[in-house]
């Protein structure tokens, strides 16, 4: 059975890994629309990021456009079969709950 | 690790959110500001046919054939002009998208295969007709939205491509041969393709 990933678990996380899963693999997103998107000031994003990179969640590549420093990330297989498992716990726990309700009726 | 069925179905709310954001970015992402782009070259191109063809002399010839008339020929140089500036700007725009998708790239190269298509039949075919063929290039990009509505973005763009290409045959079908054809021109394809461009770059956001 699916368990909850501790470290896809903080919703800062959650969102950044469910943003980058609807991405098809090799494809990637640029640093400040995560930031915007989500609402993140910089050293948040950098700080979560960096901690999904360590667990190979997440690929970080930097490179130059018309001269100015650009971060991309895009999720690992890795970190899509994370996340996926930790969508499965936490449905899993909606039905759970659902059923111990029903039975306790 | 303990969690309630009310912080699960939160997680998954937020989760389920940044997802739909991310696509929402992937099928619109840098097609707002490119098609604005391309609605202000169709208006300013369709401006200066008209100033060229009201105020040219139509006995002048622009090649040695007397395919053309001068007034084409101006007109034919603008087109270009800005044909390139549109597909420059379009190319630094999809370049800075913040999304770097294979859908993207598929998008950009079916707008760039549809032009080549058209352009390769005007070369082959050689129109004699400047108000047909101004006509016809303007249902190109009406036909693209068609295609992009049923592939991916939904009913919006299809109706927007059938009602325009509608707009247009009925414009040349009672304006053709009079300069005021590429006013009207002007306003449907270039006005109607800087509406919606504008509309889907502030859906984007």
């Amino acid at each position: 059975m699916a368990e909850l990933d501790p470290i896809i678990h903080q919703p800062a996380r959650l969102r950044i890994m469910a943003a980058l899963v609807a991405l098809a693999p090799g494809e990637k997103v640029e640093f400040t629309w995560l930031r915007d998107s989500l609402a993140l000031t910089d050293g948040n994003l950098g700080a979560h990021l960096l901690k999904l990179e360590e667990a190979r969640y997440l690929r970080i590549e930097k490179a130059f456009v018309a001269r100015k420093p650009v971060t991309w990330a895009a999720a690992t297989s890795k970190g899509r079969g994370a996340f996926e498992d930790h969508v499965v716990a936490l449905k899993a726990i909606l039905n759970t709950k659902v059923n111990r309700k029903l039975i306790d009726k | 690790m303990e969690l309630s069925r009310e912080e699960a179905q939160r997680a998954l709310g937020e989760a389920q959110d940044a997802t739909e954001r991310m696509r929402k970015t992937m099928t619109y992402g840098a097609a707002g500001p490119i098609i604005t782009i391309w609605g202000v070259v169709w208006i300013l191109g369709y401006v200066v046919a008209f100033l060229a063809d009201r105020f040219t002399p139509h006995n002048r010839w622009f090649d040695p054939e007397h395919h053309w008339p001068i007034w084409v020929g101006w007109a034919n140089v603008a087109w270009t002009i800005l044909i390139i500036g549109g597909i420059l700007t379009s190319w630094l725009i999809g370049r800075k998208s913040p999304v770097q998708s294979l859908q993207g790239k598929r998008l950009g190269f079916f707008w760039f295969l549809l032009f080549v298509f058209a352009e390769l039949w005007m070369v082959m075919l050689r129109p004699t007709n400047p108000y047909a063929v101004g006509a016809f290039i303007a249902t190109i990009p009406m036909f693209g939205y068609v295609v992009m509505g049923l592939w991916m973005t939904g009913a919006f763009m299809v109706w927007i491509g059938a009602s325009v290409s509608g707009a247009i045959f009925l414009i040349f079908c009672l304006l053709a041969g009079s300069p005021w054809m590429w006013l009207w021109l002007a306003v449907f394809g270039g006005g109607s393709l800087t509406a919606s461009g504008l509309y889907i770059w502030r859906k984007s956001r």
